[in-house]
């Protein structure tokens, strides 16, 4: 592929390596959130107030929705390929891109819907009850469009990928052994 | 558009699509908006896709997912899985049977402290393949009993399955654990004997009464009190915490993954690579989950806006009265998918067509996630996709056709009993879940 | 959106969607029957498809599944909502005397009521109609009450070191003003908690009990002092709505009134089953009354406080805070309720 290609998917892999990293240190904080307020609980008979409602709004959505477009770019997400590997290579290459641009298509509805549906929330200041407060939380209804956006980026490079290539691919880097 | 076009229509786009090697996710997902099209509910996309993907997500039971998975993670990373091994060989000295039969043991307390069955086959590959074949196991033997230890991971509290049964189907999650350990524990006793019988058959008769020269491997008074420690003391968080009530299953699991996180603190292995590597399968795992939950969910959307289920369960008729016989040919659905496909998609992609189906003939759910949970593990090792056995062979290089050739018996042979077991005396599941 | 969809010439075709379960109070008794009660009123012609248990929307966001078009009808639970229908906790204002007959007709009286509140608009206008809502009233639950698991209020210090399961900020805040300590968890997770001892109690509406089997576990409960009544209401788009024959909103609002009256004897009579049931199984359950005048009087202080911290609270965010409890406390008493004193002087 040529040098642009490469460099141009550096780039991707850096923003989703950020997305990585977010969802890590948002889950490793999750975890530490919970056991505090279990020791509270326990211990000091004090919760924190609201854990539950900050845990799945605030918490799960930052380490979900961050880790999704990183699991796609490597494949590791279920499909079953026995039929496909019976093709020949370039019937393959074909139907690979008919996926590929269906998926496209399925993706775009999601990021046009959850686009409005975070603008309703922010024009709406989307907020929950929790411990006798309000907590924003519209902002992060953004992750969903943004993380299938990231996606569809991914698709793309895979398409040219699989045009232009000599094989047929179903990840853009082949994964390396460790 | 008339039922009876229908059906056929969405069932056959159904496996055009997963055919054609379409992620699972976006089969779930494209089925459910074209079906939602052909039903002329279009204006329903708008709602559905757009919230759904983040309203379905934040559901307090779904944050036990990634917890778990990096609570697996710690532990594996810790080199626990290898520490246990070395006391077990310690206690083997030299006995060909005892060593795989030990090493199944391990393979169910490992279930204790990880949710997924082929996380954990991979570590049992790696630590225990090479001790069996020095025992004189044939290499697919071994390799299949790795498996087998691994993939009991699948059903043993904590699991995965049975989380995604619980939350899609809001069946308390504790309930499942509670319920799966009879179960879990029957299923390490049938491969011990599946193992035996095995072994038997593949040991010629002059070297069966052979023992082999035995040497103690070194291990750490440290490393022995941290790895059983760590795992004792998880185990007791999730049995003894979700039985008694003292945490939630989110609970535990956040305690259960600080816990093999101080481990692998007090075992000296926590470094930079040490956390990129448990978050990264974290992540992975995680986010695997969640998109195809994501799709999951808008497939369901479709299958209730339908209204198939209550048309099917309506045209089922007298069939309702014979609740056996609809179990009968869901489990075979089962058995073949799980075949074929990752247990957790298998889960997702069948609850929104079967749930209200169980719901209306009665039969107890608890029971029901445990009985998927079950299939499901032994699916881990049945070809031609048998996540487990693919662990295993990819970590020690042996054929995978060698491999199947016996965890096929494995799973077969225990799906036999714990089938009828279950069926037959149903309390198995259901007593523990209801004296808690 | 699905009103001009029917099969038939003149039918009305309308999907209903909840949150809850069909077998929950609100679904069996006032939905199912409001909906077959209007149905059979219209000779037929207005048919409805119901979704329960969050097939089609989730608990909670029903407001949103209305606006997306998911659906035509939902019960909306407002209170779950403040950020969009901050004045709906209004109901979950703590009472020295009421019931669910009580309090369903205020709040009936309520949503229908034209006392102008702010702006030259009612309650009615200002909480649903701005956000585009026709609400009909629904009966509220029975009146929350607080329940432990045994822990007895037998003195102001044990009051002060129980916690207790709080489900709305009127609660949060009544905890904090009766210096208890307070617990936030989901409704699913609490009979495991509450069993090992966890926390010592909740605030609950003992008609909803068998919910998640709390009739096994709650022992000890205080009648008479009485923490609100959770509200809903059945809402269409303003859209919707006109878009009906005046004789169908006419049939519609007649049968709202007759199922509300339904509505609480079902209510009534579920909180009945859980207080025999508990008696049986050695449940003890207190007024008020009969407890030492300190905690008594304790416990009354921290009542009058949740008023003004309401007060407060709504006109922090510029709402008719005053106007609003003033109205809710006066249709409280024509009914038959009764407020803390202090209240009463409330001008
Ligand atoms: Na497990
Ligand atoms: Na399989």
């Amino acid at each position: 592929m040529s040098e642009l290609y490469m460099k141009s998917y550096k780039v991707l892999e850096r923003i989703k390596t950020i997305g990585l990293i977010i969802s890590g240190v948002s889950l490793f904080t999750m975890m530490l959130f919970i056991v505090a307020d279990v020791l509270g609980r326990n211990f000091l008979s004090q919760s924190i107030p609201g854990n539950f409602e900050i845990v799945i709004n605030y918490f799960l959505p930052l380490s979900v929705f961050t880790a999704m477009p990183y699991a796609y770019g490597i494949g590791v997400l279920p499909r079953i390929t026995m039929v496909l590997d019976r093709f020949s290579d370039k019937i393959r290459k074909n139907i690979i891109i008919g996926l590929l641009l269906f998926e496209v298509i399925l993706f775009s509805l999601i990021i046009y819907y959850s686009a409005i549906y975070a603008i309703t929330g922010t024009v709406e200041e989307f907020a929950f009850p929790a411990g006798g407060n309000l907590y924003p939380y519209y902002f992060l209804l953004y992750l969903v469009p943004l993380s299938f956006f990231l996606v569809i980026i991914e698709i793309v490079f895979l398409i040219i990928k699989n045009v232009k290539g000599d094989t047929s691919a179903l990840i853009v880097a082949e994964k390396k052994v460790d | 558009m008339a039922d009876i076009v229908l059906v056929p229509i969405i069932l056959i786009l159904f496996f055009l699509l997963l055919l054609a090697g379409l992620y699972i996710h976006s089969v779930l997902l494209g089925v459910g908006v074209i079906g939602l099209l052909l039903i002329d509910q279009g204006n329903l996309l708008n709602g559905l896709l757009g919230s759904d993907p983040f309203n379905s997500i934040a559901n307090y039971t779904l944050t036990t997912i990634p917890l778990f998975v990096l609570m697996a993670q710690f532990v594996l990373n810790a080199g626990i899985v290898k520490d246990l091994f070395t006391i077990v060989y310690n206690i083997s000295i030299g006995r060909k049977g005892t060593l795989g039969a030990l090493t199944l043991v391990v393979g169910g307390l490992l279930g204790a402290v990880s949710g997924s069955g082929t996380a954990t086959s991979a570590s049992m590959g790696q630590v225990a393949v090479p001790e069996l074949r020095n025992y004189g196991y044939n290499q697919n033997l071994a390799g299949a009993v790795a498996a087998a230890a691994g993939s009991l991971s699948g059903i043993i509290p904590p699991s995965l399955i049975l989380i995604l049964f619980g939350v899609f189907s809001e069946t308390p999650i504790g309930d499942l654990f509670m319920g799966a350990i009879i179960p879990g524990i029957i299923m390490t006793l049938c491969f011990m004997i599946a193992m035996v019988f095995l072994l038997n058959r593949t040991t010629p008769p002059e070297r069966k009464k052979e023992k082999i020269k035995f040497t103690r491997r070194e291990i750490t008074k440290r490393a022995i009190i941290t790895s059983l420690g760590a795992s004792l003391f998880i185990a007791f968080v999730i049995f003894g915490g979700i039985y008694s009530g003292f945490v939630t299953p989110t609970e535990a699991a956040a305690l259960g993954a600080f816990g093999g996180f101080i481990a692998a603190i007090i075992l000296g292995k926590v470094n930079k690579e040490f956390m990129i590597n448990s978050i990264r399968e974290t992540v992975n795992v995680t986010g695997m989950v969640i998109i195809i939950f994501i799709g999951a969910k808008i497939l369901s959307r479709f299958v209730s806006v339908s209204l198939l289920p209550r048309k099917l369960v309506e045209s089922l008729g007298s069939l309702i009265e014979y609740p056996i016989t609809i179990l009968i040919i869901i489990s075979l659905v089962y058995f073949i998918l799980f075949m074929f496909i990752e247990g957790g998609a298998v889960i997702l992609m069948t609850l929104p067509v079967l749930l209200p189906i169980i719901e209306m003939i009665d039969i107890n759910l608890i029971w029901f996630g445990v009985f998927v949970g079950v299939l499901c593990t032994l699916g881990l090792l049945t070809p031609p996709v048998g996540l487990s056995v693919f662990a295993v062979g990819g970590v020690t290089r042996i054929p995978l056709d060698g491999i199947f050739k016996y965890s096929l018996v494995f799973a077969g042979f225990s799906g036999l009993v714990l089938i009828v077991l279950m069926v037959v005396f149903p309390q198995l599941v259901l007593w523990l879940p209801n004296t808690m | 959106n699905n009103t001009d969809s029917g099969n038939n010439e003149g039918e009305i075709h309308l999907v209903a969607a909840g949150g809850g379960s069909p077998n929950h109070g609100w679904g069996e008794g006032f939905f199912t029957p409001w909906m077959e009660e209007v149905t059979e009123r219209t000779d037929g012609r207005v048919q409805f498809e119901v979704f329960y248990s969050g097939e089609l929307v989730e608990n909670t966001h029903e407001y949103d599944g209305l606006t997306q078009g998911l659906a035509d009808i939902v019960n909306v639970p407002a209170i779950y909502d403040p950020q969009r229908f901050p004045m709906s906790e209004v109901t979950m204002l703590p009472l020295t005397h009421s019931d669910v007959h009580i309090a369903s007709r205020a709040f009936a009286k309520l949503i229908e009521s034209d006392v102008e509140l702010k702006d030259g608009k009612s309650f009615v206008e200002l909480e649903y109609g701005d956000n585009g809502l026709k609400a009909l009233p629904v009966s509220t639950t029975t009146e929350y009450v607080i329940s432990t698991t045994g822990y007895e209020f037998d003195s102001v210090d044990a009051v002060k070191s129980a916690t207790l399961r709080t489900s709305s900020r009127g609660h949060e805040a009544y905890a904090q003003d009766i210096a208890a300590g307070s617990v936030t968890m989901p409704g699913v997770d609490m009979y495991d908690a509450m069993n090992r001892g966890a926390f010592e109690g909740a605030f609950y509406s003992i008609a909803d009990w068998s919910g998640y089997g709390f009739q096994d576990l709650f022992k000890y409960t205080i009648t008479g002092a009485n923490y609100g009544h959770f509200n809903s209401t059945l809402g269409m788009t303003q859209e919707t709505w006109d878009s009906l024959p005046e004789d169908v909103q006419e049939i519609m609002t007649e049968v709202t009134h007759e199922i509300i009256e339904y509505s609480a004897n079902d209510w009534e009579s579920r909180k009945q089953e859980m207080i025999d049931y508990s008696l049986e199984n050695g449940g003890v359950f207190v007024d008020i009354g009969e407890l030492d005048e300190e905690v008594q009087s304790h416990l009354l202080v921290g009542m009058e406080q949740v008023w003004y911290d309401f007060i407060e609270l709504m006109e922090e965010r510029d709402l008719p805070g005053k106007e609003l409890a003033i109205l809710w406390r006066d249709l409280v008493i024509e009914e038959g309720g009764d407020v803390p004193e202090d209240i009463k002087e409330l001008e």
